[in-house]
């Protein structure tokens, strides 16, 4: 090596390591995945059980610059094996947005998104970040819509445009955001074409040190899905506790458009109702035992056409990456002919919660190590 | 009655310092310092505002720049200080927090050094970054305390 080569080598180095230390990180990588076994004894008479190689998501985050970023989560879910004629499980794009950071009360974000509504929407999949295995059914989960389908009561998914933003009334901190997007037709993430789209919005008020959390959302479509009927859903949650107990609570009002005997939207609405509270308790040793219990009815002026359920589980954070989860949901119909049953869910969820990829002007390169924590 | 005032004046006088020393040695008591670059005018800051930085609450100073907050490793001693004295939650807790901040899209942790010495490097390259170091380390002179009030 000349000494011309090693002067251009030692500059090279120094003008590439020196913005390392002064910058963020520009491109990061985290993910995570579970496994679940599932058993029912739904039938009396022949109790299955089931594994479900449930998720495997990776979550890209790329900052362009301190006002600009890019998210994408890609989605692989039930052991997912395609190919030409079909197959098993679901490759996804569940999420890709670019975000403008105006300033912390005033964000813009634009592409597919997950619709703020409720406490978890946000959370989506990702079962390493709350403590059942599946989210609570009688807000969350898919309830009979009016032409006989199953759907769930707000879009899961957007694509459109959402504003955000963060401010703080005293020592309280209060987050909003306001959405269009293309509502849940037959496309909802390209050729939507007509004027009927989803808006929805969310605000939270969360007290000093996250003690307590309430909260409103508002969400409303013409459901594709659905014969084109409309839909609205508002919905309340509250949390609160303190050293290692929690409790919270969220509840959800669906106002969903009838249909005549043709299947044709009549102009008329039914009014549901879900709820449910859950109580917890983290002991010092990363165990969290709690319970639930949720009720959805789904139309109020009819009676014994509702459901209720009881949840009793238990967490174990094995490590701050890891969590065993059990529990037992107990299923309970108003109906007399509708026998309830009981449901077993056991999981192990991970995340890997810190991957740093230090890229450096725009080249998403990765030069640095990488650490799980 | 007067030995009773004598006998309970060395206490109160203890209890009345301790409270109203404890601003300006919430630092020391904790075991760190919050330190800036030396070019940042920012000079005092509440255990709330240090607390909002470090969760990405709030993202920018005052001139507009954006905040860099630093973080020890998680098993650091003085992380847990800082975290339980700032914070006012456990190291646990604020991992969960950043847990749903990562998947809901919110927003990703800071920065993590392995040491206090790569966290002065850091914050000395680096004119928004904000961090924390054992009370009685000494950072040089491109990096700066921050005096922490309540």
């Amino acid at each position: 090596m000349n000494r011309y080569t090693f002067t251009f080598l030692v500059l090279a180095v120094s003008l590439l390591a020196g913005p390392v230390q002064a910058q963020q990180e520009r491109f990061q990588v985290y993910g995570f995945f579970d496994l679940e076994l599932d058993g029912t004894n739904k039938n009396p008479d022949d109790f299955q059980y089931t594994f479900d190689q449930h998720h495997f998501n990776v979550i890209t985050v790329y900052r362009m610059s301190d006002r600009w970023r890019v998210f994408g989560e890609v989605e692989w879910e039930h052991g997912v094996s395609l190919n030409a004629s079909g197959g098993s499980g679901l490759v996804a794009l569940e999420r890709a947005w670019v975000e403008y950071a105006h300033t912390d009360a005033l964000r813009v974000k634009a592409g597919k998104f997950l619709p703020p509504f409720g406490n978890y929407n946000q959370l989506h999949d990702a079962t390493p970040t709350f403590l059942s295995s599946f989210l609570p059914n009688a807000v969350y989960g898919k309830h009979s819509n009016t032409v006989g389908g199953s759907q769930r009561l707000y879009a899961k998914f957007g694509t459109g445009i959402q504003v955000l933003g963060t401010f703080f009334p005293g020592s309280w901190q209060a987050d909003y955001y306001a959405y269009v997007t293309n509502g849940r037709g037959p496309r909802p993430g390209e050729a939507d074409n007509d004027r009927n789209k989803g808006v929805g919005g969310r605000f939270v008020l969360t007290a000093p040190n996250d003690v307590a959390r309430l909260g409103a959302s508002y969400y409303e479509d013409r459901n594709g899905a659905a014969d084109g009927t409309k839909q609205r859903a508002i919905a309340a949650e509250l949390a609160f506790g303190t050293s290692g107990f929690w409790l919270e609570g969220e509840a959800l009002i669906p106002v969903l458009e009838t249909v005549d005997g043709a299947g044709v939207p009549n102009g008329a609405f039914r009014t549901g109702l879900g709820y449910y509270v859950q109580a917890s308790y983290r002991t010092s040793a990363g165990l969290t035992p709690f319970g639930r219990f949720g009720v959805f009815d789904p139309d109020v002026d009819v009676a014994d056409d509702g459901d209720n359920d009881i949840v009793f589980g238990l967490n174990f954070a094995l490590r701050n990456f890891a969590y065993l989860k059990g529990e037992i949901q107990f299923l309970n119909f108003q109906d007399p002919t509708v026998d309830g049953y009981e449901r077993f869910v056991s999981s192990i969820a991970t995340k890997r919660l810190r991957s740093d990829l230090h890229g450096r002007r725009g080249m998403a390169c990765p030069v640095g190590g990488s650490a799980t924590v | 009655m007067i030995r009773t005032v004598q006998v309970l004046a060395p206490f109160l006088m203890l209890v009345f310092l301790t409270f109203t020393a404890s601003d300006v040695n919430a630092q020391q008591r904790g075991g760190y310092k919050i330190v800036v670059n030396a070019s940042n005018p920012v000079a005092a800051l509440t255990a709330d505002q240090v607390a909002r930085l470090f969760q990405k609450k709030v993202t920018r100073w005052d001139n507009g720049q954006t905040v860099v907050p630093v973080d020890l490793p998680e098993d650091s001693r003085v992380r847990d200080r800082f975290t339980q004295d700032v914070h006012g939650r456990s190291v646990g807790a604020i991992k969960g927090y950043w847990q749903r901040q990562i998947f809901s899209g919110r927003g990703v942790p800071p920065v993590e050094k392995a040491s206090p010495q790569e966290v002065v490097t850091y914050v000395a390259a680096n004119a928004n970054a904000i961090g924390y170091v054992p009370a009685d380390m000494s950072t040089g002179p491109d990096v700066k305390a921050v005096r922490l009030s309540r």
